[in-house]
């Protein structure tokens, strides 16, 4: 109000200004008209000083702000095409940018939810774990450790307190992991010493959620015990909510203890709090130091053991660290192109609104002041463009932590503040990317030429930066296309691995028998029974169990035959297999030679089926059937049959030697049952035969495609993420090279006119702008397999059955690259065709 | 400075303060309007003159300006570094002097 008033006055005060000095000059004898017109220049711009004069009483930058807003606002909504597909452009990419973020944080930045949980430490030397001796002995060694503490993973336990026996994970600590990793329970105890020795009272820690689930939060929970495993737990404590037990999922925490008396050797996890000021190196040569006299440093008879000590968090993201580079530098190149798009359109709208800013120029508005004005029309894009991706995002990520491998945190992923500054961030940030171009080339503008209307002679300047721009697109694309072709035929490889069974139509489910409860002859009748009852559902084809389900083995050791006695090490590795007959039959496993194990090998236990793999190993060029092989842990026996290989080492290696042999020790866990229609509505009925016979066996069903399934959940994450980057980066490359190409059309519209106008045709204006077109794809395609040589080859890891420069992805991916930006061109192409040559040059 | 100076010796309106500094600096200082207004705004934001009202010679209605309190202790401020700069540039400008 006060504002309007005075520049209200002033413009009064100015206005008497003129006139005073108009009046005078009257005087001095110039005619009314002309001593108004000069006392008019003589002044200068009264526009210009009425604002300057204003801007003293002001906020300045706020009221230009305010300014700038609603001129962007206006200009917006004077061209909504261009705003909806920039701002859609710049959702897509920083949206795609937002959920991977959100990912990565999660998992690899953030620290782990201990107290100063960068001075936790993970020592291994196997497969992330050491031997439990090494543990005791080292534990002593104080110089650089506050703490130390074992840990094992979760397994699963059988409880059968409960109205509904359950499996519930349960991992094993020494007493010093609350002191290593800093956590207390919420309600109880932890662990004391001593707790974690054999023969201590058998106690054990519930996580909050266990305690809301199983036990409904009952508040007297401390005085209650549960029953694992047919022995009674007392539960002395509940974790807090916010407790997260390192890298697993856990229901339970037990006492972890270790029988020192005996040779036999544990492997585990350690995890050490680090004393303040030692570094991890530090520690790592302290540790090195003393794994020289360990024991373990010279066992397996292989090379020598490399030890490590890293920190806690890169341990537990190591397998995903390559995997979630990649995905970033995806979206990365996502938003990249996004910026490129975005700034295209920026400079062919600049060409159109040159007049405008022309006069905006002629008016007095310095350069500053339009390139502060196009800046803000470009964060104001860029805001909007981040907070709809935002919403994107938000959306991603369920789907995101709903194909996501087993990684540990990526269930808590979610947009929170943390992110949501990280999304500003990068909005401003590309804001400033996208809009300093063409805001300074647009400021630039010669007033002059743009006033009197001159063809908006786009400067080459502008042209080259454009085409550039277009080009570094299809680049950035091509590389994603290409990162995506590898993982997606990775994919489509692993999935079409030959396991050795046909999974379709099998069902499987574990069988946990209490080995109280059941003597080795009884867990074998239970077991014939079961299948005698499973096999009379109708529906079933064949029903057998197993000690353990492919692709995995479940026990192995060195196997020697006549001739070629057992040997430590691990060249003569065999899997050993517990089946009942009826295995073969019900995943479809082939026979190649002799016979499959039969009812009768029960009075005759020393044979054996082997697979292919055993027979050439052992035998070459042999005839595997009447051959006899023996381990230290088993009987010798006398090959009766030949199969085909199943995995038994992970989908992707090739199967070990294996020795299929008739269950005679009770170690069977698991049916596995060929259906004829949907093996998962069968589940019911199993469940109730099983019930018929005990009904404290926990049961956990899940289809041998659902089993296998799970092999590829990691491949399958990559793949699909990166498929969705390389389209949206594919669609928002083809909506470059279409902008560019009707921008080209536009401005060669008289051109074009003159051509037609001298007897071009139609086809010849079309091969005109497509050749255009084609000029800029290609320089696309050789930049773009460029890079993509030079960065697929960090993808390795990741791939199986393709090489990282895999001739024919490349070449696939270019050529649907170059289709997809020929059609996006075409359409402008048919355009310029069109040109009426009479209007086309009449307008200029 | 020499807005606050000229209006010490009287009141005056815009357009008679841009005429009386070019006739008393005999036309070797004009001073432009595109900086008087603004000036003449940011004394008034600072409060070193007050405006009001009035008529001008021409009976037009135009705003008077004069100086207050606040801008009489500014003037000598500015005059006696004024004074102290032209002190220094001109011992600098006869350096044989000393």
């Amino acid at each position: 109000m006060i504002f309007r008033r005075r520049s209200r006055e002033l413009a009064e005060e100015i206005q008497a200004h003129i006139q005073e000095r108009a009046s005078e000059l009257m005087e001095e004898g110039i005619p009314e008209q002309e001593a108004r017109e000069r006392a008019r220049r003589e002044f200068g711009n009264p526009t210009l000083f009425l604002e300057t004069s204003r801007e003293v009483w002001s906020c300045r930058w706020l009221e230009q702000l305010t300014q700038d807003l609603r001129y962007a606002l206006r200009a917006f909504k004077a061209s909504p095409a261009f705003t909806v597909v920039a701002v859609l452009a710049l959702a897509l990419g920083i949206g795609a940018t937002t959920a991977i973020f959100s990912v990565v944080d999660r998992v690899m930045l953030r620290p782990l939810p201990y107290p100063e949980a960068e001075r936790l430490v993970s020592i291994s030397f196997e497969r992330n774990l050491i031997a439990h001796t090494d543990y005791f002995a080292w534990r002593e060694h104080h110089d650089v450790f506050e703490d130390m503490a074992m840990s094992r993973g979760a397994s699963p336990r059988t409880l059968t307190s409960l109205d509904e026996p359950a499996q519930i994970r349960c991992a094993g600590v020494t007493a010093s992991f609350f002191r290593t990793f800093r956590v207390q329970p919420m309600l109880g105890r932890p662990f004391i010493e001593d707790e974690d020795k054999p023969g201590a009272p058998k106690v054990i820690l519930l996580t909050y959620d266990s305690w809301q689930k199983r036990f409904g939060g009952a508040h007297d929970i401390l005085s209650k015990s549960l029953t694992l495993d047919d022995a009674p737990y007392a539960i002395i404590g509940i974790m807090a909510p916010s407790f997260r037990f390192p890298g697993d999922t856990v229901e339970g925490i037990l006492p972890l203890a270790f029988n020192t008396a005996t040779q036999a050797v544990y492997f585990v996890q350690a995890t050490a709090r680090l004393k303040p000021g030692v570094t991890v190196g530090q520690a790592s040569a302290e540790i090195e130091g003393l794994f020289e006299h360990s024991p373990q440093n010279h066992s397996f008879g292989g090379p020598k053991q490399k030890l490590s000590v890293v920190r806690l968090q890169d341990r537990q993201v190591a397998d995903v660290r390559l995997a979630m580079l990649a995905l970033l530098g995806a979206v990365g190149c996502v938003l990249l192109i996004a910026c490129a798009n975005v700034t295209n359109l920026l400079l062919s709208r600049s060409a159109a609104r040159q007049r405008e800013l022309a006069m905006r120029a002629a008016l007095g508005a310095g350069r500053m002041r339009l390139v502060r004005q196009l800046l803000t029309e470009s964060v104001l894009l860029g805001i909007a463009g981040g907070a709809t991706g935002t919403l994107l995002a938000a959306l991603a990520i369920k789907s995101i932590i709903h194909i996501a491998p087993s990684v540990p945190r990526i269930g808590e992923v979610a947009i929170d503040w943390r992110v949501l500054g990280f999304t500003l961030a990068v909005s401003l940030a590309v804001s400033l990317l996208f809009g300093l171009a063409p805001a300074f080339s647009a400021a630039r503008t010669d007033l002059n030429d743009a006033l009197k209307g001159g063809s908006p002679t786009a400067t080459t300047k502008n042209r080259v930066l454009r085409n550039t721009l277009v080009t570094a697109e299809l680049a950035l694309s091509l590389v994603l296309l290409t990162a995506a072709g590898l993982l997606t035929q990775t994919l489509w490889k692993l999935e079409h691995i030959d396991t050795g069974v046909v999974a379709e139509h099998v069902l499987t489910t574990n069988v946990y028998l209490s080995y109280k409860h059941y003597s080795t002859p009884q867990r074998e009748a239970f077991f014939e029974n079961l299948l005698d009852r499973v096999a009379s559902i109708p529906g079933v084809i064949a029903a057998g169990a197993a000690a353990g389900l492919p692709p995995y083995r479940t026990v192995a050791g060195p196997a020697g035959v006549d001739g070629r006695p057992v040997q430590e090490g691990p060249a003569d590795q065999v899997s050993f297999k517990d089946v009942t007959p009826g295995y073969f039959e019900a995943l479809r496993i082939p026979l190649r030679a002799g016979r499959f194990v039969a009812p009768q090998d029960r009075r005759r236990p020393d044979v054996a089926v082997v697979n292919e793999a055993l027979a050439r190993h052992f035998f070459p060029g042999e005839d595997a059937i009447g051959k006899r092989i023996t381990s230290k842990f088993d009987r010798t026996r006398t090959i009766v049959g030949v199969v085909a290989d199943v995995k038994n080492r992970g989908v992707q290696d090739p199967a070990q030697p294996e020795l299929y042999r008739l269950d005679q020790d009770g170690n069977l866990s698991v049916l596995v049952i060929r259906t004829a229609g949907d093996p998962s509505a069968l589940a019911s009925l199993v469940r109730e035969q099983v019930r018929a016979l005990d009904r404290n066996t926990p049961l956990t069903f899940r289809t041998m495609a659902e089993q296998m399934d799970k092999e590829f959940t990691s491949q399958r994450f990559n793949s699909i993420l990166l498929s969705s980057f390389a389209a949206i980066a594919l669609l928002l490359a083809a909506i470059g090279v279409y902008g560019v190409m009707s921008y080209l059309v536009s401005q060669r519209r008289r051109e074009i006119g003159i051509r037609m106008a001298l007897g071009a045709r139609t086809n010849q204006v079309l091969g005109l702008i497509i050749g255009h077109a084609l000029r800029l794809v290609l320089a696309g395609v050789v930049v773009g397999v460029g890079l993509a040589f030079g960065l697929t080859r960090y993808l390795k890891t990741l791939l199986y059955g393709v090489t990282a420069t895999d001739a024919l992805t490349l070449c696939s991916v270019a050529f649907l690259m170059a289709t997809v930006a020929l059609l996006a061109s075409y359409f402008p192409a048919l355009r310029a065709s069109r040109v009426d040559p009479s209007t086309a040059l009449r307008c200029e | 400075m020499m807005i606050l100076q000229t209006l010490r010796r009287g009141s005056l309106h815009g357009y008679a303060l841009a005429q009386v500094i070019k006739q008393t600096s005999d036309d070797l200082l004009q001073i432009e309007e595109g900086s008087l207004y603004p000036a003449l705004q940011r004394m008034l934001k600072a409060g070193w003159v007050a405006a009001e009202w009035g008529l001008s010679a021409r009976n037009r209605r135009v705003r008077i300006y004069k100086i207050t309190a606040s801008g009489r202790k500014q003037l000598e401020r500015e005059v006696s570094s004024f004074e102290r700069m032209l002190d220094g540039i001109s011992r600098v400008m006869r350096p044989d002097e000393s």
